[in-house]
């Protein structure tokens, strides 16, 4: 259920966005275990939908058959009480640039 | 992609000595130079890169399964080896749990596409547990790299 209105959003917030993918290692090993352990934390559930398949944010070995590299798009869904919050954080960790040190 | 495209048969190792996080990888990265697929002269730099890797957070996904990786200007195609461990060693793993089947990666530099590619295969791979009691059983290298090689998923 999309809803962003009144009460009912505090029990049934979904957030989805597509996420471009800009580091230019692609979304690898580091930035997938620091995804998981903050989407960990959140009650959320976190989704993420890569070449037509859906992958548990919580779950490493989901994530690492995610092998999406730079200017590829993550879809992220997030649907739970805290999903701003968790939204904000993982968005930023996915579109996130660091320098390669792999 | 396959894992046995990737994972060089000579270097694999069904029974790891070591103990530490820095003697599996020593044992991992020998295998290759002693098969001839790295340079004596790269030995220590892999090994110092891929222990550098680990200090950003360790490769130990979970589930007694370890996937220590680096790109290395020494290689100029994907290569790999699988080791396992029979008693398990304290790989610093997200959950807390002994590691005992190991599969490194050496990249080469300029290929990021490839190197994600490498890690969901064998990632893919691994997520069988059928296929992981089988490799931790094998009592031969030969048995070990036949069960990756015939493995279809």
């Amino acid at each position: 259920m999309r809803t962003s209105n009144g009460v009912f959003a505090v029990v049934a917030t979904e957030i989805s966005k597509k996420v471009l993918i800009n580091n230019p290692s692609g979304f690898h090993m580091r930035p997938k275990a620091a995804f998981v352990e903050a989407a960990s934390k959140f009650d959320s559930d976190v989704k993420l939908v890569w070449s037509g398949q859906a992958f548990n944010g919580k779950s490493m070995f989901e994530l690492m058959l995610v092998a999406a590299p730079q200017g590829d798009e993550i879809e992220l869904f997030v649907q739970g009480s805290d999903a701003p919050e968790a939204f904000e954080h993982l968005e930023k960790i996915l579109a996130e640039v660091e320098p390669s040190q792999e | 992609m396959r894992i046995s495209d990737f994972v060089v048969r000579d270097a694999v190792v069904s029974s790891l000595q070591s103990t530490d996080k820095e003697g599996v990888i020593r044992e991992l990265v020998s295998g290759l130079n002693h098969c001839g697929s790295i340079k004596d002269s790269d030995v220590e730099d892999i090994i110092r890169a891929v222990l550098k890797r680990e200090m950003l957070g360790s490769t130990g996904i979970g589930e007694g399964i370890a996937i220590p990786h680096t790109k290395h200007t020494g290689v100029d195609k994907l290569l790999g080896s699988v080791g396992v461990s029979q008693t398990g060693v304290n790989f610093g793993s997200r959950d807390g749990a002994p590691v005992f089947v190991f599969v490194l990666i050496i990249s080469p530099v300029d290929q990021p596409v490839v190197h994600l590619r490498a890690l969901e295969t064998v990632s893919r791979v691994l997520r069988d547990e059928k296929l992981v009691k089988s490799l931790r059983e094998a009592s031969t290298t030969g048995q070990l790299f036949d069960h990756l090689e015939q493995y279809v998923k």
